[in-house]
């Protein structure tokens, strides 16, 4: 039977289900958007991936599995986690073992950006966007959306461009009406779209690098890496190559999955993993106000089969510690 | 009679020697609850706009003291300076005047004063004094009595702090700090020191609850006024020369102790969004990080701050701490 990992990383606007095998190696990586609730899309891709490897190995076992994202505490506790990590340390990890003498990380997802620096194969600093979206994929998303090409064909109108105009980057809003100016003005689609590159880039260097010193080599990954017009934008910024690695949407995922099995190698523990069959199980989630104090807390509930697994969003630990023998979140 | 204190601010500092007074006078003192979404969401209502949400959370707690009908008074020092030609942010050294702006209705029942910190004991004698008068003590045995009683507390405070119990522990054992003195701290194989101003780095609720995190994850946490300020002076000459501000001085200068501590494993700073003076502390210790290779990292919180990408930084943080030390991202 064939040993596997799976790792999982539920983002803002994607979700990567990613299969490793013995050799660390991804055998099937699946990258969907976050439709609806991001359980049913967790559930849809376990099932689309669980066809296909079944399919190609026969039976498997799932021996680790680490979540990840925004939502990994959700995902978590849905799948049955040996590993709950972060999202920066897992894209680190996955960037060092695919680029070892990497130095600097750009990681550009749905609603988060992060710039990583890497120093002999160990994180020494980070960033991540706090409450500004300009810099990631949403901004571009809106922004094709609004010029009539579509996302994936956007990197492609911005290398036909010859002379890119110049967009402001700081904020979408201004963003945008700077480009319906340009447009008005008569500067082509490609023009723009290899302006709004551009800009994005700028803004993402200004917010997070932060006359950091950024080092070769660069590794870019994240949604928008697939992006060929953003990649030339930052090789022109940084004066340098910059290594899209393979694999290079599903890193975090990749990552989270490499984690939980060396977790699970050193611990030697069995998997919390509860199988496949979770795809069949009822989840739902449930939100309420405690009235417990003046903080009115947000609490989320997520109910499996009509029993609460667990809860979050309390500052307290009110609900949260009801739980604590069936709730098998990892705490670091 | 009952003298109602709002927890923020210089309650972060000064508390004891407030109590000591107060108490030795025979009145009660009444603190207001901690920060909670109630006290912050009244402080931004009442506030100015555009003023730091640590002074919007502080008008908070001045609106819940005066809202108790057995409050008598609520004590709203100006506190001018601390050290010699070093100051207050300008904002804090108006606070009896924007509080009594926010609040006109209530005007009668603040209770403030001028108070110089550096100028010695009768500088404090005689604004403890005023404000004795205002509550109705005229002899001044009794006000000299008192203040001796609210310095010894105030000392006795800081040996606690000296001691590395932070000042919560202190604020919550204040009726008997002899014990907490005794108490000894708890080492743990991480240390993480916090950089800033009191009152941002001890509201839980401001900053995403940051200490109880670090805490919770087996982490010891110091704080930059735990330092005796001896041991950071000579750092004045990094900077060149002193900031105008004794609370960054404090932060700047603790910071670069701790960062060259061996046993501080990373810093952390806290702020608030719109303080320009935290933004010539943080920059410093930027500088200062580069030379030592330390771990640093800012944490700005400002009302809209959410938990989510809070959280994953922290996380983050800690991580790049354990693999700096020998310790895997895996099972520890």
């Amino acid at each position: 039977m064939k040993e596997l990992a799976l790792g999982i990383d539920v983002g803002s606007v994607t979700t990567k289900v990613v299969f490793i095998d013995e050799n660390d190696e991804v055998i099937e990586g699946l990258y969907l958007r976050t439709t609806g609730s991001p359980i049913i899309t967790i559930k849809k891709g376990m099932t689309q991936a669980y066809a296909y490897i079944t399919k190609k190995y026969g039976d498997v076992e799932v021996m680790a599995v680490g979540t990840t994202g925004s939502g990994r505490q959700l995902a978590g506790v849905i799948v049955g986690a040996d590993m709950v990590k972060n999202e920066i340390s897992a894209h680190a990890y996955a960037a060092i073992r695919e680029v070892p003498d990497a130095s600097t990380i750009f990681e550009m997802g749905g609603q988060d950006s992060k710039i990583i620096f890497i120093r002999n194969g160990a994180v020494v600093d980070f960033a991540m966007n706090t409450v500004c979206a300009a810099g990631t994929g949403s901004f571009l998303d809106h922004q094709a959306e609004r010029i009539g090409v579509p996302i994936e064909k956007f990197g492609e109108y911005a290398l036909k461009s010859e002379s890119p105009v110049r967009i402001a980057g700081r904020c979408t809003v201004f963003a945008e009406s700077d480009m319906i100016h340009k447009q008005q003005m008569g500067a082509t689609s490609e023009d723009i779209i290899a302006g709004l590159s551009e800009s994005l880039v700028r803004n993402y260097l200004n917010n997070l690098a932060r006359g950091k010193e950024l080092l070769p080599k660069f590794v870019f990954q994240g949604g928008v890496s697939e992006n060929i017009g953003i990649i030339k934008a930052f090789e022109q910024a940084v004066g340098h190559e910059v290594i899209v690695p393979k694999n290079n949407k599903i890193m975090g995922a990749w990552g989270v999955a490499m984690l939980a099995k060396r977790e699970i190698e050193i611990t030697g523990r069995q998997t919390n993993f509860k199988g496949f069959k979770i795809t069949e199980l009822k989840h739902d989630t449930r939100v309420f106000y405690c009235d417990g104090c003046a903080n009115n807390c947000e609490v989320y509930e997520v109910i499996e089969n009509g029993e609460t697994i667990a809860y979050w969003g309390d500052r307290c630990g009110r609900w949260s510690n009801r739980l604590t023998s069936k709730v098998r979140i990892s705490k670091k | 009679m009952k003298i109602g204190i709002p927890r923020g601010l210089y309650f972060y500092v000064y508390y004891p020697l407030w109590y000591g007074f107060f108490t030795s006078l025979g009145h009660d003192v009444i603190l207001s609850m901690p920060t909670n979404k109630e006290i912050l969401n009244t402080g931004v209502s009442s506030a100015v706009d555009d003023i730091c949400i640590s002074v919007k959370v502080y008008h908070g707690h001045v609106k819940h003291l005066l809202g108790k009908k057995d409050v008598d008074h609520v004590f709203v020092p100006r506190i001018v300076s601390e050290d010699k030609y070093k100051y207050t942010c300008p904002k804090l050294a108006a606070m009896p005047d924007l509080i009594k702006s926010a609040f006109r209705k209530n005007e009668k029942k603040l209770l403030s004063v001028v108070m110089y910190m550096n100028q010695g004991k009768k500088a404090l004698h005689e604004a403890f004094s005023e404000v004795g008068k205002k509550i109705g003590e005229n002899d001044d045995r009794k006000i000299k009595k008192a203040l001796k009683a609210g310095i010894e507390l105030q000392d006795k405070a800081t040996m606690c702090l000296r001691k590395e119990h932070n000042f919560l522990e202190v604020v919550s054992s204040i009726q008997n700090l002899d014990s907490l003195l005794e108490k000894p701290v708890k080492k743990e194989r991480y240390t993480v020191a916090l950089a800033g101003f009191p009152y941002d780095v001890y509201d839980g609720y401001m900053n995403g609850d940051v200490i109880k995190r670090l805490q919770d994850t087996n982490m010891r946490v110091v704080v930059t006024d735990m330092l005796e300020p001896k041991l950071y002076k000579h750092y004045t000459k990094y900077m060149i020369k002193d900031l105008f501000w004794h609370q960054a001085n404090v932060a700047a200068k603790g910071g670069m102790y701790y960062m060259d501590s061996k046993d501080i494993d990373g810093v952390i700073t806290i702020s608030s969004f719109n303080c320009g003076i935290s933004a010539v502390y943080e920059k410093l210790l930027d500088l200062y990080s580069k030379e030592t290779g330390k771990p640093l990292m800012h944490i700005v919180v400002d009302e809209q701050t959410g938990d989510a990408g809070l959280v994953t930084r922290i996380e983050a943080f800690l991580d790049l701490i354990r693999v700096k030390r020998g310790d895997g991202l895996v099972a520890s």
